[in-house]
């Protein structure tokens, strides 16, 4: 949904984000677009894992999964990269972003 | 966007030249004034605390302290910067090819200067029509296409990852089509138990989609300033306290400072330099249960550099007296 400058201007919209959020596979494909095959093919591919399975088995994935999955198809759709491509680079930025914290840690 | 040149070397009061070491303790002394919980005025205190986490936050980073000093070279008098050929964003570390729209930070904690050139944020995602994937046909229709997700830091003191709090957060953004700055203005609440580097996700508050696509995601990282009493890994909280050797050999009970309240530490008998004193459950909380970090504090044995002549009488006795011997003494 666009958001104009009205909508802007109205009473200020408070988010209460919940950090132990879990979705399914049905909202994930909701929330972000990707399609449930895509999901599940970088599922096999240990590109994104799942949040461990509570006990009814159901397949839940967690805001980290998301932004994951986003950053995973803003790679392949604008640089046009593969399967390869994508692992190497996303593991890349995983090590980069540990290091950086690793680094902070020290200060 | 024209912003003003912030001098961190001032802020903390330190040489251009100065070590790595120096920043470190000239930001400790002064993160220890002006912290909010000590200070007298704690509106200025506020302030200037937030300064001086922002400067320590670039001059404490060796990739952003050089990035830092080149900018500087580089700044003109009138406060004008032309930025170097190539760089188009207001979002710091975009893409160095991403187009489409600019967007800015405000109410992060951060000046403006650091939102431009120091902070995390960063786009993921499609913007404009440029993002080439199966677009460029020659039927013309727009496809929708959901907005890009945006990434920027949050500054959070470890008072408000304790408890939580609301931070009213704004967003600006040049819209790709129109031409035209927009600005949201929005709450988002840090629940309690934000850790270092956690991400909150604000959903739908990235990039407008276009053509009825749905609006990207924002994602604030958390950083949290730097307290003078505590430091934080994880959920854990950890404590330096200064012991006189007296203690550390002989045992104490310290009164020890906490976030939340203050508690007396049984320091026992023969106690190391270094060693960690755990409190179970005295850190950060975890998430929605009730559970938390474990609290440590973290022994630093101080020595006397004054002593009278009555007291360097007491360590000479003692020094004729002992039989200990660091060298040969297997440790205990």
């Amino acid at each position: 949904m666009k958001k104009s400058k009205k909508a802007a201007s109205s009473a200020p919209l408070v988010f209460e984000p919940d950090l132990d959020a879990v979705y399914t596979l049905e909202v994930v494909v909701e929330l972000t677009g990707v399609s449930s095959q895509t999901i599940l093919h970088y599922q096999e591919q240990g590109l994104i894992s799942p949040v461990a399975a509570s006990g009814s088995g159901v397949r839940q994935f967690n805001d980290e999964a998301l932004r994951t999955l986003r950053r995973l198809e803003h790679l392949r759709t604008r640089y046009e990269m593969n399967l390869r491509a994508l692992k190497f680079t996303l593991g890349l930025l995983d090590k980069m972003e540990s290091l950086q914290a690793d680094l902070r840690a020290r200060r | 966007m024209p912003v003003e040149f912030k001098d961190y070397y001032a802020t903390l009061g330190v040489t251009r030249e100065a070590s790595e070491e120096e920043i470190k303790k000239a930001f400790r002394k002064l993160a220890r004034q002006y912290h909010p919980d000590v200070a007298r005025n704690k509106k200025d205190a506020e302030e200037k605390f937030k300064e001086i986490n922002e400067a320590n936050e670039v001059l404490s980073d060796p990739v952003k302290r050089k990035k830092y000093d080149q900018l500087g070279a580089n700044w003109q008098e009138e406060g004008s910067f032309s930025p170097p050929p190539g760089r188009r964003h207001s979002g710091a570390q975009s893409p160095p090819d991403g187009q489409g729209p600019e967007f800015h930070f405000g109410g992060t904690g951060f000046s403006d200067f650091f939102e431009q050139f120091f902070s995390g944020a960063s786009r993921h995602g499609f913007s404009g029509d440029e993002s080439g994937f199966g677009d460029g046909n020659a039927s013309g229709q727009r496809r929708p296409r959901r907005g890009s997700d945006i990434e920027g830091d949050i500054l959070v003191t470890l008072e408000e990852a304790m408890r939580g709090t609301v931070r009213p957060i704004s967003l600006q953004m040049t819209n790709a089509r129109t031409g035209e700055v927009e600005t949201h203005s929005f709450q988002v609440r840090i629940p309690p138990g934000a850790t270092d580097g956690r991400r909150i996700r604000v959903p739908g508050q990235g990039e407008p989609g276009q053509a009825g696509g749905s609006a990207g995601d924002l994602y604030l990282r958390v950083r949290h300033s730097a307290h003078p009493e505590f430091y934080a890994r994880e959920a854990d909280l950890y404590h330096e306290l200064a012991v006189a050797p007296w203690e550390a050999v002989l045992g104490a009970e310290i009164v020890v400072p906490t976030l939340d309240g203050s508690i007396k530490l049984r320091i026992p008998p023969g106690t190391e330099p270094g060693r960690q004193l755990r409190v179970r459950g005295r850190g950060l909380p975890k998430g929605k249960s009730s559970d938390r970090g474990d609290f440590y504090v973290i022994v630093d044995v101080h020595l006397p550099t004054k002593l009278s002549t009555e007291e360097r009488a007491q360590w000479e006795k003692l020094r004729g007296l002992s039989t200990f011997n660091p060298r040969t003494t297997p440790p205990a």
